[in-house]
């Protein structure tokens, strides 16, 4: 084969035009490969629902879900979630697990400051959509990536467990 | 962020030809976890080859007498996967406690073998050897937490990866693609090479120019039990300041063959022969299990500030013979 110019073959990219379905609605966007997904979705599309927090995946505030798996939008490039489903704060409450979560924090005090709560409610509603009927343990294991330093967690875990308690009667009735 | 410069292969061998060309330049870009950790701290190459669009490479699948896991099979793939759980249940428990849910639905097996060291140093971008620098700072300096009891010729750092000596205990190779084509080599040979060689750069065995295309991992001999025990800070999110895995052969009662891996406490996956040979040929009583205990860090050195984890060590080699020798005494599987 002999020497190719680097040049010529591996040129590679700085910017990449991506298409993402976030929240259902069709997103194309040009942007720079370095950009991670919290950066594009706060910074570039204004979605500010979706928290920076220690933007080095150890705090779980800027939870997202990738298809129907929670993950750190901090610590994905923007171009990796192209072609992608996103569900971000701003568009899980159309759904009526996320809503019933809302509406459970709110009333039992498992939002304080409230920095924490969109990436929790995210997390909360993958572990809901996967389990609807969870234990304490199944709720504090899928919770586990995400840190509160308000709320001492108790309060969280209740509000979940009661979301799933309260779904459950609600399609029995 | 580091800049860089961002290319997609679509097949293992465009990738290699990609790498080929760049000449040490480019990295292979998997989740991207520990690339982007290091990379907001400015420590990164010039130019990223993604290879998430290789579709087989995130296979898992039993075929004949090997369990094959593609490189880019995430860690929450490992965790549920029922044949991993099946063949391997140590595995399963040890990919299921690395890190946090959203960690492990994004990070793959390849990149968490190939992953750098949990260095406060380097990932404060310090130029040490592992960063176009030199020397290491910790090896005299703050050594208490992810680092080697066991010494280390350049690099003091532990081998940060769960599942590298689950992964060794069971004596798994990698399939690596390169220039030349495919090569297998076993995991522990390929993960010691950063250890073992002269001291002047960094690990000899995985070139630049080479992919890692996909972990195949020996079924299993029947009557064979497995422990893998964590041993952490938190529960969760956290780095293994020691673990063990173990993979024993049992007939009629008695150990035929053993190994024992350390992770956490050694620069590479750290096979604690005399604790091996002290199981082998008897059965597991109390007795046998303690001495071996105290005999898998016999050979320990530790830094100044992490003399704790041999005591660590020692006890959790203990519990895990324990539990084999339980799960044997009452026939569990
Ligand atoms: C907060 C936090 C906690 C963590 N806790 C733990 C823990 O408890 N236990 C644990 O084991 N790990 C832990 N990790 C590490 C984590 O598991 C790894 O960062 C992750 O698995 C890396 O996988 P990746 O696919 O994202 O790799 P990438 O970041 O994409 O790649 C990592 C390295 O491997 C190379 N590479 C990747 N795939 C290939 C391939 N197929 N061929 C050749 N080279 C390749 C890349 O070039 C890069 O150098 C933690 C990380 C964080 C951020
Ligand atoms: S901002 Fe992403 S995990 Fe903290
Ligand atoms: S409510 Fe303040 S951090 Fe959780």
């Amino acid at each position: 084969m002999g020497a190719r110019n680097a040049d010529s073959s591996a040129k590679g990219s700085r910017s990449k035009l991506i298409t993402l379905k976030i929240n259902g609605q069709k997103t194309t966007v040009t942007v720079p490969v370095r950009r991670t997904l919290v950066d594009l979705l706060r910074d570039n599309l204004r979605m500010t629902g979706t928290k920076r927090g220690c933007d080095e995946g150890t705090c779980g505030s800027c939870t997202v879900l990738l298809g129907s798996r929670p993950v750190y939008s901090c610590m994905l490039l923007a171009v990796n979630a192209d072609g992608q489903d996103i569900t971000t704060i701003e568009g899980v409450f159309q759904n009526q697990e996320a809503l019933a979560l809302g509406r459970a924090f709110a009333s039992t005090y498992a939002s304080q400051c409230g920095y924490c709560t969109p990436g929790f409610i995210m997390s909360a509603y993958a572990l809901l959509r996967q389990n609807p009927d969870p234990s304490e343990r199944d709720v504090r294991f899928a919770l586990s990536g995400n840190l509160c330093r308000c709320t001492g967690y108790s309060k969280i875990v209740g509000a979940v467990l009661a979301t799933a308690q309260g779904l459950k009667e609600g399609q029995s009735r | 962020m580091k800049g860089f410069t961002y290319l997609e292969a679509a097949s293992a061998k465009e990738a290699v030809d990609i790498l080929e060309e760049l000449k040490g330049q480019a990295k292979i870009l998997a989740g991207g976890i520990d690339l982007l950790y290091l990379m907001k701290k400015g420590v990164g190459p010039k130019y990223l080859v993604d290879i998430k669009g290789i579709k087989e490479m995130s296979s898992i699948m039993v075929d004949g007498d090997v369990l094959r896991i593609g490189a880019l099979a995430t860690l929450s793939d490992i965790a549920s996967s029922s044949d991993v759980r099946r063949e391997l249940s140590m595995l399963s428990d040890a990919a299921s406690r690395v890190a946090s849910p959203q960690i492990r639905n994004v990070a793959t097996v390849g990149g968490n073998l190939l992953q750098n060291v949990w260095c406060w140093y380097l990932r404060n971008g310090y130029p040490c050897w592992r960063n176009e620098g030199r020397g290491c700072p910790a090896a005299s300096g703050e050594n208490s937490t992810y680092f080697s009891i066991f010494g280390g010729r350049f690099c003091v750092a532990a081998q940060p990866s769960d599942l590298a000596p689950v992964l060794v205990a069971c004596d798994a190779s990698a399939m690596i693609v390169g220039p030349k084509g495919t090569r297998a080599q076993h995991l522990q040979s390929l993960l010691s090479g950063s250890a073992a060689e002269d001291g002047k750069g960094p690990p000899p065995t995985f070139a630049s120019n080479e992919l890692l295309y996909e972990i195949e991992v020996p079924r299993l001999k029947k009557g064979t039990r497995t422990a893998f025990c964590k041993a952490s800070v938190r529960e969760s999110w956290d780095f293994a300041l020691a673990s063990v895995s173990v993979a024993a052969c049992f007939e009629g009662g008695v150990v035929t063959d053993a190994r024992i891996v350390l992770g956490g406490v050694s620069t590479y996956p750290y096979r604690a022969v005399e604790a091996e040979e002290a199981i082998i040929g008897k059965q597991l009583g109390k007795e046998t299990i303690k001495s071996a205990s105290r005999l898998g860090v016999v050979k320990a050195k530790p830094l100044q500030m992490n003399s704790y984890k041999v005591m660590l060590t020692e006890g959790l080699i203990y519990k895990a013979l324990t539990s084999i020798a339980d799960d044997q005494a009452t026939g569990r599987s």
